[in-house]
């Protein structure tokens, strides 16, 4: 009986054994410590809907969750998220289906009426700046706890792309909105934990997480305005992603062992923006067209940018759906510039006053070096120009301002293939950064919005939209950037895509 | 004598304190520069109106003073902009001890190098080591220290890896900096030095204890540089407000987390809750070391004091 | 005043034996010469520079001084990253410097003089006042001060000779103010009280004819501060906006070049070092000659 026992026993907890130690194995606790240095400032205020700033996005991506993302493969396609399914019902009908098992941080569960309450709220433009990226508001009808109609007043081609800008929050937070301010509460892999100036954002693991358990334990999030410090701080191991390495560093950290740089085309474009709702550029179309072919963009791109920028010429970049080049692109002609200054009545820049170009430094590689060559493109045509650096959060402030200086220099990137977007929160009255109100491009960019059939509407965008907006340029397209981004050899498995996001969810940290 | 001199002098601290706050509130309201613009950068017209009115901006002027006034009293500062969730005084603190424990390193550092160079150079007064110690001096005071800040983080830090080039990481990141800003203390201090040296040897008091036959070892330590002690302790005084000053741009080369650092990104960010605060803490400071000087130059220059008596 | 008078009033003057001689040494002699240079430079910098400094040219960006590979005898001390020649930026900068520092030093010393004369020889209530004044800009730190200003007002040529006299002043009022206070208990000076000579006369015509000289000596170093001062600000993106050239802009301009172009952070530093090693060095000898080194604040 004994020895029966025994041979029972023994390899009933030898095998016991085994599979608690597979068990170990499978949940691995997260461990290690990512830091991102961010080349944007961090605005100190959490809600997702009111800013368009890019280290909001990058740090949101990581802790909050949106319907869909865009594939990190293709850039056309669309990954889901907290929607497994959509389709079109009719015109003004989407039907999406949501995910079950999904809990936000504070332990809510998430449901339709959290979808409900996120997409009413985030797309009011009433309410939200983000709003201003959809033409109008969307009602969502609930079907049942996992299934919603999103109704449109209007046809909406690009609904569900530009749902894209909207984090999903819970009902209850929504109905809170200070609460969003101060923190936040989403479904993403990363959780929450603190801010501080000096630390920066902390993020831990979220365990509970419905794609699975991060391998990554702690996340910190920080705001360095200062190209040379994030450069020093990934080359000493103290961050292990940076943001924005320009073209001088790119060398530099070729050279150096433990970091090497991501290089991708994404849909980021860089403009000038003129204010076109106060003189001199407001309805003188010549002004800004003669602006725009004074500047020599290709000489920017390659002996400036040295090759971390690519042409760009059409209003949006060319990783973009729909891009083709312009018929009446504008390209580096100073003859036709000075011409034009004629028509605007400013022959040789005679009555025109100097004119302000705000740009900022620190953030986007280069703007000081290319703000002054800019400067002297204009002199040449005999305008008279003053450059004005300003630090980023200042800058910040000052380019939404109608009047804060004559023209500005910014990046825009938003995380959407669709230039839909973008159209609508630029382009159409009162575009955002230029105050354009021009009823014409008004027109053609809610047309295009309404074409159900991809192919018409490309054919429209390429032929009707495009030539309209360089037409009028109340912004110009100087640059399409690289993203370029540095990592520590130890982080595995880091990939940014087309949009620009990256999941630290993805990687692994090497010991 | 001195006791009414001293209140006298804290009273007139409390006024400068006082017109230091109220002109910096009157320039930081009148200034162009939307704080609300600054805080709902992508706004609409109507958010930032009503951003205003619950900021308190739309109230006239002297109604706003009021209220800041009686804010402070109570000691609330208000919120950064950038960072409203932290308490704006533990914040500033928190620097303000990382920015000191730089400035006391460097005044270290430069008191080791003066009086090493000071008391040697003023014993050996005309030597060629007194020479060539004066060039050093001469090119340490004429040195810019933020460039010499971005030639040792490029030699030690890059090149070199001995030491970080930025952040705060203990005792090693106190290194680069600190000799950066002692750097033109340790001109001035050693030129003081000497020359106290240089006077106190040539007294009839030292003259005396030599023809006592004290061992001239003896007579430097324990007379001629005991009498240096006292002036010494008030020059270091009025320096360390001008260290202050340096430590700003040190801080921005070497991104060092410390007060300086958070003050000048502060003003260019146009957080202005967080530059009263600062200014504020370091107005009471500047005003209490003065008044260290004041006693100081009081308790030491005769002229000082019987022109004062006079007054 | 005659020259007798003159010469009376200094050896009666409580600083008077500083002026019996002035002997010149090595030091005065040396920095006198490298100052002298850099004024003549500065003020032909049209004419030394062998380009317009804002002249670009991209094409021959990042290029090394001539004595390193790559370099060339077009541009001797190599471009920037915009391919503007070294060398004129930094002769055009010292002419920025130097009318800078002498103006501010003038404008600022003048005022902070003034200001000391009048607290220390009237006294009472004006003294208290002025030197409270006094104490509430020293409460700043000047650097904080001179940043709050210029972001605010954005910075030209006037805002900043404001700014910088505004960092003289206070300390050259309370020197001042000390010195008056001793002279004024001179002989020469009660006695001309008793002859009828007005507030006015006194302070101007006694008092001045020895404390300006006194602090014309002192204030010379000062353009040295000045110097770095304007250098720190253009660091800082707020001194001398471009393409005006200015040494602390030119460092600022160099920084991301800093481990592969490093001329360009370095070449400006090491001229402002030279201004101020000169200004230092003369000022020093000096005083050494009219062993003023005692009264140095």
């Amino acid at each position: 009986m004994k020895n029966l026992f025994k041979l029972i026993m023994v390899p009933a907890v030898v095998f016991s054994l085994f599979l608690s130690g597979q068990a170990y194995v499978v949940q691995a606790a997260p461990e290690g410590k990512v830091t991102f240095l961010s080349a944007e400032n961090l605005l100190g205020r959490w809600n997702a809907y009111q800013h368009t700033n890019l280290a909001h996005y990058k740090l949101e991506e990581q802790v909050m969750e949106k319907v869909a993302d865009v594939s990190v493969e293709n850039p056309n396609k669309l990954v889901p998220r907290l929607a497994v399914s959509w389709k079109v019902l009719d015109p003004l009908t989407w039907e999406v289906k949501l995910r079950k098992g999904v809990k936000f941080h504070d332990g809510t569960p998430f449901d339709a009426e959290d979808i409900k309450a996120s997409i009413e709220y985030g797309t009011d433009a009433k309410k939200t700046l983000v709003g201003r990226f959809f033409p109008e508001r969307v009602n969502v009808e609930i079907k049942d706890p996992y299934t919603v109609w999103l109704k449109t007043p209007k046809p909406n081609a690009a609904l569900i792309s530009t749902l894209l800008m909207l984090r999903i929050y819970s009902s209850e937070d929504i109905a809170n909105p200070k609460k969003i301010d101060e923190i936040m509460n989403g479904t993403g892999p990363y959780k929450w934990v603190s801010y501080s100036e000096a630390e920066g954002v902390r993020l831990t693991a979220y365990l509970d997480y419905w794609g699975g358990v991060p391998k990554i334990k702690d996340v910190y999030f920080r705001y360095v305005g200062d190209e040379t410090t994030r450069l020093s701080a990934l080359l000493s191991g103290e961050a292990q992603i940076i943001d924005r390495v320009g073209p001088e560093q790119l060398m530099i950290v070729k050279k150096t062992k433990g970091a090497h740089v991501e290089t991708i085309k994404t849909v980021e474009n860089h403009w000038i923006h003129f204010h076109c709702a106060v003189p001199p550029f407001k309805d003188n179309v010549p002004l800004r067209q003669a602006i725009c072919y004074a500047i020599d963009t290709q000489t920017i791109i390659d002996k400036i940018l040295k090759g971390t920028a690519i042409p760009t010429h059409a209003h949006m970049s060319p990783s973009g759906l729909y891009y083709k080049e312009a018929p009446n692109a504008i390209r580096y002609n100073p003859k036709k510039a000075k011409q034009l200054l004629k028509e605007a009545g400013y022959p040789n820049g005679q009555g025109l006053p100097e004119l302000e170009f705000i740009t900022s430094i620190g953030f986007y590689p280069k703007t000081k070096e290319y703000g002054e060559f800019i400067i002297q493109n204009l002199k040449a045509i005999g305008v008279k120009a003053r450059l004005r650096v300003m630090e980023v959060a200042a800058w910040n402030a000052c380019i939404y301002i109608k009047d804060c200086g004559d023209f500005t220099d910014t990046g825009w990137f938003i995380p959407l293939t669709d230039p839909n977007a973008i159209f609508n929160m630029k382009f159409h009255s009162v575009g955002i950064l230029n105050h354009i109100s021009d009823t014409n491009l008004d027109k053609v960019i809610e047309k295009q919005s309404t074409i159900m059939n991809p192919t018409e509407r490309q054919k429209y965008m390429q032929d009707t939209v495009i030539p309209a907006l360089m037409h009028s340029v109340p912004s110009f397209p100087i640059y399409s950037a690289l993203t370029i981004t540095g990592i520590s050899d130890k982080l595995k498995g880091f990939r940014t895509s087309a949009a620009g996001f990256f999941r630290i969810f993805d990687c692994t940290l090497e010991k | 004598m001195i006791s009414r001199m001293l209140l006298n002098r804290l009273l007139f601290g409390f006024v400068v304190v006082f017109g230091v706050i109220t002109i910096l509130f009157a320039v930081l309201r009148v200034i162009p520069g939307d704080p609300a613009r600054v805080l709902a950068t992508a706004g609409t017209d109507e958010q930032i109106k009503e951003l205003r009115k619950t900021l308190g901006l739309e109230k006239p002027l002297t109604t706003q003073y009021f209220i800041f006034l009686g804010k402070m009293i109570k000691g609330d500062f208000g919120k950064s902009f950038y960072s409203p969730q932290e308490n704006i005084l533990s914040l500033v603190l928190k620097r303000a001890v990382t920015s000191l424990r730089l400035a006391f390193f460097a005044i270290f550092l430069a008191l080791g190098i003066a009086l090493l160079l000071g008391i040697l150079s003023g014993i050996y007064a005309g030597s060629i080591f007194d020479r060539v110690s004066l060039g050093f001096i001469m090119i340490c005071q004429s040195l810019p220290n933020f460039w010499l800040g971005m030639i040792l983080v490029l030699f030690f830090a890059i090149k070199l890896n001995v030491f970080p080039a930025t952040g705060d990481h203990g005792f090693i990141s106190l290194i680069l900096p600190g000799t950066a800003v002692g750097l033109n203390l340790v001109a001035v201090l050693t030129r003081f030095i000497r020359l106290n040296m240089i006077d106190i040897l040539n007294t009839d008091y030292i003259k005396a204890a030599r023809a006592r036959g004290i061992r001239e070892s003896s007579i430097i330590l324990r007379y001629a540089f005991r009498n240096c002690i006292l002036p010494l302790f008030t020059i270091v005084t009025v320096q360390f407000g001008v260290l202050i000053g340096g430590i700003v741009i040190i801080e921005f080369v070497f991104d060092y987390p410390g007060l300086g650092l958070l003050t000048l990104n502060a003003v260019l960010r146009r957080d202005y809750p967080l530059v009263q605060a600062i200014i504020m803490v370091v107005a009471v400071l500047f005003v209490f070391l003065n008044l260290l000087t004041d006693i100081s130059y009081y308790a030491l220059d005769p002229r000082v004091r019987k022109a004062q008596l006079s007054q | 005043m005659g020259r007798k008078e003159l010469a009376e009033v200094l050896t009666k003057s409580r600083f008077g034996y500083f002026f019996r001689s002035i002997q010149f040494n090595n030091s005065m002699i040396v920095g006198g010469i490298i100052i002298l240079i850099l004024v003549v430079v500065a003020i032909s910098a049209p004419c030394m520079a062998p380009y317009d400094p804002e002249d670009q040219d991209v094409a021959n960006s990042l290029m090394p001084i001539m004595s390193m590979e790559g370099g060339s005898s077009d541009h001797i001390l190599g471009t920037d990253a915009l391919g503007r020649d070294l060398l004129s930026r930094l002769i055009f900068g010292l002419r920025t410097s130097l009318f800078i520092g002498f103006a501010s030093v003038i404008i600022g010393v003048g005022f902070g003089t003034f200001i000391g004369l009048i607290a220390g020889y009237f006294g009472g209530w004006i003294d208290t006042l002025l030197m409270r004044l006094v104490d509430m800009q020293l409460a700043f730190p000047v650097l904080i001060l001179a940043v709050i200003i210029l972001t605010v007002a954005p910075p030209s040529i006037p805002t900043l000779l404001l700014v910088f006299s505004l960092a003289l002043w206070p300390v050259y009022a309370r020197v001042v103010r000390v010195w008056t206070i001793v002279e004024k208990q001179a002989e020469y000076v009660t006695a001309g009280r008793m002859v009828g000579a007005s507030h006015l006369r006194v302070i101007f015509n006694y008092l001045c004819r020895v404390l300006v000289p006194l602090v014309a000596i002192i204030g010379t170093v000062d353009i040295a501060t000045i110097i770095i001062l304007e250098a720190i600000l253009g660091f800082l993106g707020l001194g001398v906006q471009p393409p005006t050239p200015s040494w602390g802009n030119i460092i600022a301009d160099g920084r991301i070049y800093i481990t592969t172009a490093w001329w360009i952070s370095f070449l400006p530093g090491l001229a402002i070092f030279v201004s101020v090693f000169s200004l230092n060095l003369f000022v020093d000898g000096l005083q050494e000659g009219t062993k003023l080194e005692r009264i140095r604040k």
